[in-house]
């Protein structure tokens, strides 16, 4: 009889040289630099570029200026759509053509694009686009990402927002970048990756959490009660977001170090609370506006999906079909693959 | 069409899909080893 590894839980299907959340040691490393030593301190574009080509330099480059085409009122589906037309726009080839060092030019371009696109989504659509010579004034990614949303850049909300995507742009397998790495796996372009990579990081299983951790807390506070909703909560056999991870047990090392603002002390209850909760928390001192928070989610999530897909394109080879087995009421079914 | 059943059929298990991998990288080392450090940084 073959075993079936419901949801490939305990298989191990890659190998990786980009990040290695350490378990025992409640700590994250990229490519063996432990993150409490850079985030907060090493911008954003170089820590991709730690993470990309194992150098801080060149980094992530600004984006092209392009402006964003579709407006939904959901930033997470304004980025995941508009990434994907990236690729006849930017005459990307299909990945199983073009050379690896193509592919981490593409995907540099599609990477800086979702900072982009997230910004001019996340902004009033009764307001004015902001001028490309008003984001050429920042001096970072995270402050031309805040300009292009909100016309300036404060420097606190900079720096916690830099601060936060590098604290979340690697940890190592999971749904979003196992997509990735199928999508890419398949030959298909960087920017396919990328899209698809951002649809299963939406989910509230997955990326999605915090917003439903930023939820829960709303919710207690307006009922002034935070033992009877837990407990209401349980009872009615809902999750309790945010609480405990599949990987650390004692400590999320994203919640650690992110300086996230001017003032974020590392309290001993920020440490004891789960990792969805720690990041939503850091996500929300920025803005507490809802598409605010979506629109960090999308960015806290999107660099580990172009690296996975970089990383891919190494092993082209390698085609990703796992075998699924029918179950249903076909006469000797559990022999047949429908993969 | 397929992917409208399989959907389906995903989401009557209840999990998440997410698959292991092993680090194969550097070893533990310092933040300031790494090409391209700028000493500004560690200030």
């Amino acid at each position: 009889m073959t075993e079936v590894h419901h949801g490939l839980e305990g298989v191990v299907a890659f190998e990786t040289e980009i990040a290695e959340p350490d378990k025992e040691g409640s700590a994250l490393r990229y490519r063996g630099v432990d993150i409490e030593d850079i985030v907060g301190r090493v911008p954003f574009e170089n820590i991709w570029g730690l993470l990309i080509d194992g150098s801080y330099t060149p980094g992530l480059p600004p984006a092209e200026a392009f402006s964003l085409p579709v407006h939904t009122g959901d930033v997470r589906v304004d980025v995941r759509a508009t990434i994907a037309m990236l690729a006849p726009q930017f005459g990307f080839g299909q990945t199983y053509d073009i050379s690896d060092e193509q592919a981490r030019e593409d995907l540099a371009r599609v990477a800086v694009m979702v900072l982009s696109y997230a910004g001019q989504s996340a902004r009033d659509l009764h307001l004015p686009v902001v001028p490309q010579r008003l984001v050429d004034e920042g001096s970072t990614l995270a402050e031309k990402f805040l300009i292009r949303w909100r016309g300036e850049a404060d420097p606190h909300h900079a720096h916690a927002i830099d601060a936060y995507w590098s604290s979340a742009a690697e940890h190592g397998m999971n749904a979003s970048t196992f997509t990735a790495r199928v999508i890419t796996s398949t030959g298909a372009d960087v920017a396919a990756a990328f899209s698809g990579a951002i649809g299963a990081m939406s989910g509230p299983l997955h990326g999605g959490a915090p917003a439903r951790v930023l939820t829960m807390i709303e919710d207690v506070e307006k009922s002034g009660d935070a033992t009877a909703y837990v407990k209401g909560l349980l009872d009615s056999g809902e999750r309790l977001m945010g609480f405990g991870h599949r990987v650390y047990r004692a400590e999320d090392p994203r919640a650690r170090p992110a300086p996230y603002g001017e003032g974020a002390e590392r309290s001993s209850l920020r440490r004891r609370r789960g990792p969805g909760a720690g990041r939503a928390q850091g996500a929300a001192r920025a803005s507490s506006r809802p598409r605010a928070r979506d629109e960090r989610r999308v960015l806290g999530r999107h660099r580990a999906r172009l690296r996975r897909g970089a990383g891919q394109h190494v092993h082209l080879d390698v085609h990703l079909r796992p075998h699924g087995w029918l179950v249903g009421t076909h006469p000797g079914s559990r022999s047949a693959p429908v993969a | 069409m397929a992917g409208r059943h399989t959907s389906r059929e995903q989401k009557r298990t209840g999990r998440l899909i997410r698959p292991s991998a092993i680090y194969t990288g550097p070893a533990s080392r310092p933040a300031s080893e790494v090409d391209g450090w700028n000493a500004d940084w560690a200030k």
